[in-house]
């Protein structure tokens, strides 16, 4: 997605859209020369695509809410025409209504292009969103060229007793691009209670009577090298329908319920899930990869389901839904053998609940199934088909999330410590003739398995070889293909392992000292992954333990001499520590264990903490000698 | 008495040859080589003089046995004592007047010069005890030297039947003589200079942090003894700082490098101990110095060296692309090693900078 599709997004807001269909005005787009005209008379163009201005006029009126949208731009080079030339208008059909009134250019040489009806395209959008059932308007503005100005107005009207969700509007102040001109104005009526907030650092926001104004210039964009969580780290203005948590939640929960008007079909399916032996764990294991695997995700938002799941019965009937459909089902389930389940919205673009000061339900768009086990708060994605339910997907640790529970404000969905488990054991045996013998057994845990399992599940038995020869071959060594072996791919189960065998031809001399190095591949290359970009903001860094054990057999050939060192490297940010035991003369044993837990980096610790990892990966190395027997 | 003997003896018995004894010789030639030779002359001495004894009438006597006297402290508690009463039977038996309580304390002094040197090879001794041990051996030995010279001056004649040589020695003492004397009387005194102090510089206090002048590095001194020591005793002028251990042959230097990374120092140190040794076993270990990220390496290699328990551990450090060593060596008899092992450890594994 683009900085300006993204932006538009922001502009269009989650929730603010209707319209059975788009209509044009006149777009007679009479003043687009003029105000062409006006822009390259004040100052030298910009080197860059700009926003020259955008001006967006929300007024809320007791049945409807207008969106007025202004906008102007400037493109200054090819590529800006290239990657920016298309403009959408994001709506939903069934509440909003659009009409633009002006979509036009006027290129270099001042000539107007006007945008031809008969040329937009309506289309879906392709987001996995839970809560919104958004469309867009793909406007393919003409003549566009270098030094091209475009000018884009238009209006969504909202039927607010289409829509399911309260309102909010969250408006960001920068973009991928600078911003001449920003002005936005929201009109309420009297009767009609607003909340806003601002946190930004561009925009003047003044509240008149019934009546908000923000309005700032010059606005560069942001640096998108520094931006780790767009909607954490951007200033934004949220306005908002005057409402608390508990309103929200009991919103919510008012929709989510509806899903279990009609269970039918739970009670034999239940029975059926919780039968056999087994503990509780072992039925909600079963239950879960149920609901993962067997219910199909499809987004199911469209027709009044935005945030009204389908019924539990229909769910099951069709075995496919989204993730509100799924956690419902997940949720009787649960419930079903004694378990306190209940469902918990997720901001999955979100890490920081304090941005969230403007009670709404837009800010969310993901939905889990949450309990409490053994002390601790566990949470099961119902649509997350790869990792098993001890541990929460990678994706939503950490994220925002409301739990539809009592009266409750955002909170976040506790990361692991460590979200990147691996164990890597290795068994090497050299042969009298310098060959040698290799098995490997890379066991990748909890999130980690529910990650690659994701990632090898789409791929046949020859497909996951070929990966895995060609991982080998780049991580490892290409003198040699190993034989693969998967297991815990299928299954939702806390581990998937890879096992390898492997000849290696003769590589050294019989006869000569044994000069060995290794490299450590498999927790380097975990190391390289993560190092963190820099910054100027926090960083997260997800946490990371890896445990290597290598036993090396150096056969009857050569006598082991030196060894690598122990490392007993512990630091603030984590530890490597290593043990290196001589066995015998012939035999020697490695073990090595990284623990790097999650944490916050500030912009300042960035350097400092991938220093650190480049000290790991350089003393992750390690050797051994020998000399001939 | 002899002539006596000699008469009844030519009367009753058919004649007996004389003993086999050598020309009496001042003992002062001999203290040279008993007090040179570490003991080698020794042994070739006293299985003569029990050639001689053997001679005087004491058949049983084997001389070859007592080759192993000097060599061995148990065998001399029961040696000494007979070969003084042979002494004194053949003084009796000459009409002189017998070895006194004074022989008590030459044999006690042997054992104890014996112990002495013994014990050197489990407890380290300072280098300089030993001149006055080899004197004290040579004395001891001169005194018996001197006491069975009566019995030679007895068949020798006054004066003597056969000329005096001009020449003291024979040629196989000459041959002991010439390397063994100036090693003795010159090399032990000289390589003795360091344990009596001559190179210190500034003693250290025990149980102290060591912290370099300039702010580089830091170790701990736990035992009393360690002393700076001027530039050059143990390298070869290049070391930033030398220090002489507690006891002799242990010592330690701090290096600064340049132009070279820990993990080079680190793997050239392994491989260097480990070559130096014999029945070495090296270990090296790394961790992080303080709160920062830069790297300390320890490197300790056990082994053998000159046939005594030795040890080289380097604790190394790096800091603003310069890299400190602080190496210590250590090559003393076993109880010293065990008893300063520890300690030695501690001090380059806690070798830090500043």
């Amino acid at each position: 997605m683009n900085s300006r599709t993204l932006s538009l997004i922001l502009l269009s807001a989650f929730c603010a859209q209707a319209a059975a269909q788009v209509t044009f005005g006149t777009n007679s787009a009479s003043d687009l020369l003029s105000q062409a005209a006006e822009y390259r008379a004040q100052a030298d163009p910009p080197a860059q695509i700009t926003r020259l201005s955008l001006d967006k006029q929300i007024t809320i009126e007791p049945d409807r809410i207008r969106h007025r949208v202004v906008e102007l731009w400037y493109y200054a080079t090819a590529a800006d025409v290239q990657n920016y030339g298309t403009d959408r208008i994001y709506f939903n059909e069934e509440r909003d209504q659009v009409k633009v009134t002006t979509a036009a250019s006027v290129d270099a040489a001042g000539r107007l292009h006007r945008f031809e009806p008969d040329t937009l395209k309506l289309t879906d959008v392709d987001r996995d969103d839970t809560f919104t059932d958004t469309r867009q308007a793909v406007i393919a503005l003409p003549g566009l060229g270098v030094g091209s100005i475009t000018k884009l107005e238009y209006e969504i009207v909202t039927d607010r007793s289409k829509m399911a969700m309260d309102w909010s509007e969250q408006f960001a102040d920068q973009a991928g691009f600078p911003t001449g001109h920003l002005r936005l104005s929201v009109a309420w009526p009297e009767d009609e209670a607003i909340n806003w907030s601002s946190d930004s650092e561009w925009l003047d926001c003044r509240e008149g009577n019934r009546s908000l104004v923000c309005e700032g210039k010059q606005i560069p964009k942001y640096d998108a090298d520094k931006i780790t969580n767009y909607f954490d780290e951007i200033g934004q203005v949220l306005v908002a329908e005057k409402q608390n948590w508990g309103t929200v939640v009991q919103r919510a929960m008012r929709a989510y319920r509806k899903a279990f008007d009609d269970t039918r079909g739970a009670e034999s399916l239940l029975e059926e899930l919780s039968a056999g032996e087994g503990d509780q764990a072992d039925k909600i294991a079963r239950i879960h990869q149920f609901v993962a695997q067997d219910i199909r995700y499809v987004s199911m938002s469209e027709l009044g389901h935005a945030i009204t799941p389908h019924s539990v019965s229909s769910v099951l009937l069709s075995r496919y839904g989204d993730c509100k459909d799924k956690s419902a089902v997940l949720q009787h389930l649960l419930q079903g053998i004694g378990v306190d389940a209940y469902p918990v919205l997720v901001a999955t673009d979100r890490t920081d609940p304090r941005k969230l000061d403007v009670p709404s339900m837009g800010y969310f768009d993901h939905m889990v199934v949450c309990f409490d086990w053994q002390g601790e708060t566990r949470c099961l994605d119902a649509t997350d088909s790869y990792t098993d339910w001890r541990y929460v997907p990678a994706w939503i640790q950490g994220r925002v999330a409301l739990h539809l529970r009592d009266v409750s404000a955002p909170s976040v969905i506790a990361p692991a410590t460590y979200r990147w488990r691996m164990k890597v054991d290795s068994e090497f045996s050299l042969n009298d003739d310098g060959s040698a013998d290799e098995s490997q057994t890379r066991t990748y845990i909890g999130e980690y398995a529910g990650t690659l399992r994701g990632f090898l599940a789409g791929m046949d038995p020859e497909g996951r070889q070929e990966w895995a020869v060609n991982n080998y071959h780049q991580q490892m060594s290409d003198m040699t293909t190993p034989a693969f072996q998967f297991d815990g791919v299928e299954q939702l189960s806390p581990e998937l392992t890879i096992l390898s065998s492997a000849v290696y031809p003769p590589f050294v001399e019989a006869d000569e000292p044994l000069e060995y190095l290794e490299h450590s591949v498999w927790l380097v290359n975990e190391l390289e992954s993560l190092y963190v970009s820099s910054t100027d903001t926090e960083t997260e860094f997800a946490g990371l333990e890896v445990t290597t054990e290598h036993d090396f057999d150096v056969g009857r050939g050569w006598k082991l001499t030196t060894l690598s060192p122990n490392l007993d490297l512990r630091h603030d940010y984590g530890s490597m520590v290593r043990n290196v035991q001589k066995v015998n003369d012939q035999r020697l044993a490695v073990t090595t264990s990284l623990k790097i837990p999650r944490q916050i980096l500030q912009g300042q610790e960035v350097e400092t903490f991938n220093r650190f990892l480049d000290v790991l990966i350089q003393q992750s190395i390690f050797d051994f000698n020998g000399r001939v027997n | 008495m002899v002539e006596e003997q000699g008469r009844e003896q030519d009367d009753e018995t058919p004649e007996v040859p004389a003993p086999a004894l050598n020309p009496p010789r001042p003992w002062g030639w001999g203290f040279l080589l008993h007090s040179s030779t570490f003991g080698l002359y020794t042994i070739f001495w006293i299985v003569g003089l029990l050639r001689e004894i053997r001679s005087l009438n004491q058949p049983k006597v084997r001389p070859w046995l007592w080759f192993f006297v000097p060599l061995a402290t148990p065998a001399q508690l029961f040696a000494l004592p007979r070969l003084a009463d042979y002494i004194r039977n053949a003084e009796v038996a000459l009409g002189l007047s017998a070895w006194g309580r004074s022989r008590i304390l030459c044999i006690v002094g042997i054992i104890a010069v014996s112990l002495f040197f013994n014990l050197q090879e489990i407890i380290a001794t300072p280098t300089w005890l030993i001149v006055p041990g080899m004197l004290a051996w040579g004395g001891f030995f001169s005194v018996i030297e001197a006491r069975f010279n009566r019995v030679r001056q007895v068949f020798a004649g006054d004066p003597p039947t056969k000329p005096a040589t001009r020449n003291p020695y024979r040629w196989w003492e000459w041959l002991l003589l010439i390397p063994f004397a100036p090693l003795s009387f010159l090399v032990v005194p000289y390589l003795s200079l360091d344990s009596l102090g001559f190179y210190n510089v500034e003693t250290l206090e025990e149980q102290s942090t060591y912290q370099d002048e300039t702010g580089r590095f830091q170790f701990p001194v736990v035992s009393s003894g360690w002393r700076e020591v001027s530039p050059g005793t143990y390298s070869e002028d290049e070391a930033e700082l030398e220090l002489g251990g507690p006891i002799e042959d242990v010592y330690a230097i701090v290096y600064r490098y340049e132009g070279l990374t820990l993990d080079e120092l680190a793997y050239d140190r392994k491989t260097s101990f480990y070559d130096w040794l014999s029945g070495a076993s090296c270990e090296e270990s790394r961790r992080f110095t303080g709160e920062g990220l830069e790297l300390a390496a320890h490197v300790t290699c056990e082994g053998q060296e000159y046939g005594m328990d030795s040890l080289w551990t380097s604790g190394i450090i790096a800091r603003d692309g310069v890299v400190y060593e602080l190496m210590v060596n250590m090559n003393v008899p076993g109880i010293s090693f065990r008893n300063l092992r520890p300690e030695l450890v501690r001090m380059t594994k806690e070798f830090s900078p500043l």
